[in-house]
């Protein structure tokens, strides 16, 4: 590849290495694995450079990381394309009987400036399927169709997945704040 | 009309600006005339920001995005080495001790060779099928005849051990054995051949460290995710043979 090319590689990629760390780190959650794959997915983004369309290096970028996770977890990838039986919890509604999830929506800023343990734990606690596309959507925000693509499945199982992951992690903030209410008299 | 159970169906999709155009107007006409599901709406709006800032902040990683370019840049030079498994850490064992020489600048001629067929061993290897140890072996003994299997050992000491696959390959025309196996659960492999030309050295490749020894009987190069600390001491393990 020549120079020009390498420099425009990692011009790209200086705009959005700090959010695939971070994406790779909050999947894998040990730094040493989640370097190695950034790095690994680095090299074969550049090993195959000369294919990219030019279009959203970003997401592309993404994809290759997303990948290489999934290589890292050999679960994953049959977890996000399983198909999710419907359940009571794909119902919002459902949140409404949840006393301390009250507290959280009722002042959202205050709660949540407090919750900021218990909200990375809750999201460590997420199925790696989940996590992974509640990340690329709320964090990331790749839209809907861009996941589906990056990760090979329907839109509608992004959605799933990422309506589980969001009511999971209100439950458990709803959680943890109703335990601080208590503990904190 | 939309009813109020209705729109917390499309809740997420609303937030994400996600819906269809006709499922987005049906939504906005009720939450026009209904305080309480626009309210509600604009809590859970609140919430799903909060929670977006309070995972968005990026690890510091320190050295690790300089090694990277510099590697991306020697790598744009020349391509002499499948990178896969030395990015992921490979170290490079050996089974009779030998002193480990400090730092030198380039890996040795055959420390790439190891390397590169070991890349090309383990991808050719990646639908491995489960293997009991006793495979293993006897097609290690069918490979190097007269090896000495007593003192071979998978384990990184005190580690749980699962065989996965082992292959057959071909260094140069010498026969090699690949094994893949997952330590504490970590994906691992070792490239195990004869060798007469290794040069000793203990070399940084990338943000790890590749250790590089020679032996002259057999040359081990163990990929995984375990730190050099580990994989020194399981080639002692295998020293013996
Ligand atoms: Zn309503
Ligand atoms: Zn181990």
């Amino acid at each position: 590849m020549s120079t020009t090319d390498t420099t425009a590689f990692l011009k790209h990629l200086l705009a959005c290495r700090e959010e695939l760390a971070r994406f790779a780190s909050r999947m894998l959650g040990d730094r040493t694995e989640a370097q190695d794959v950034v790095q690994e997915s680095v090299l074969v983004a550049y090993r195959k450079y000369a294919k990219f369309d030019g279009g959203n290096f970003r997401g592309w970028m993404f994809a290759i990381v997303a990948r290489e996770v999934m290589r890292e977890r050999r679960n994953l990838a049959r977890q996000l394309s399983e198909t999710l039986a419907p359940s009571e919890i794909d119902d919002f509604a459902s949140l409404d009987n949840m006393d301390s999830y009250a507290d959280v929506r009722r002042d959202p800023e205050r709660v949540l400036d407090q919750l900021g343990d218990p909200l990375r734990q809750a999201l460590r606690d997420l199925p790696d399927a989940q996590r992974m596309v509640f990340l690329l959507r709320a964090v990331e925000g790749f839209r809907y169709r861009q996941i589906a693509e990056m990760l090979h499945i329907p839109v509608g199982t992004v959605m799933t997945h990422l309506h589980r992951a969001r009511w999971k992690l209100r439950e458990r903030l709803g959680a943890a704040a109703g335990a601080g209410r208590k503990g904190g008299g | 009309m939309m009813r109020c159970e209705e729109i917390v169906r499309y809740w997420g999709a609303y937030l994400d600006s996600e819906l269809g155009p006709e499922t987005q107007i049906e939504m906005s006409a009720h939450l026009e005339q209904c305080p309480e599901c626009a309210d509600r709406l604009g809590k859970e709006q609140q919430v799903e920001r909060k929670i977006a800032q309070g995972l968005s902040d990026t690890p510091d990683w320190g050295a690790f995005w300089g090694d990277v370019e510099r590697r991306v840049r020697a790598k744009g030079r020349s391509r002499i080495l499948p990178f896969r498994w030395m990015a992921i850490a490979a170290s490079l064992l050996v089974l009779v001790g030998v002193a480990f020489l400090a730092t030198r600048k380039d890996p040795s001629p055959m420390a790439r060779l190891a390397l590169a067929h070991h890349q090309a061993g383990v991808e050719a290897a990646r639908e491995g099928v489960a293997m009991d140890a006793g495979s293993v072996r006897a097609l290690l003994r069918e490979s190097f005849p007269g090896i000495d299997l007593a003192a071979l050992d998978m384990a990184c000491p005190g580690h749980e051990v699962r065989l996965q696959g082992v292959r057959r390959i071909e260094v140069d025309g010498k026969p090699a054995v690949l094994v893949r196996y997952t330590c504490c659960s970590k994906p691992m492999s070792v490239l195990l051949m004869r060798t007469e030309d290794a040069g000793p050295g203990d070399e940084p490749i990338g943000n790890r460290r590749v250790w590089i020894a020679a032996g002259t009987r057999f040359i081990a190069c163990a990929v995984g995710g375990h730190d050099a600390g580990i994989l020194q001491r399981a080639a002692s393990a295998w020293a013996g043979a």
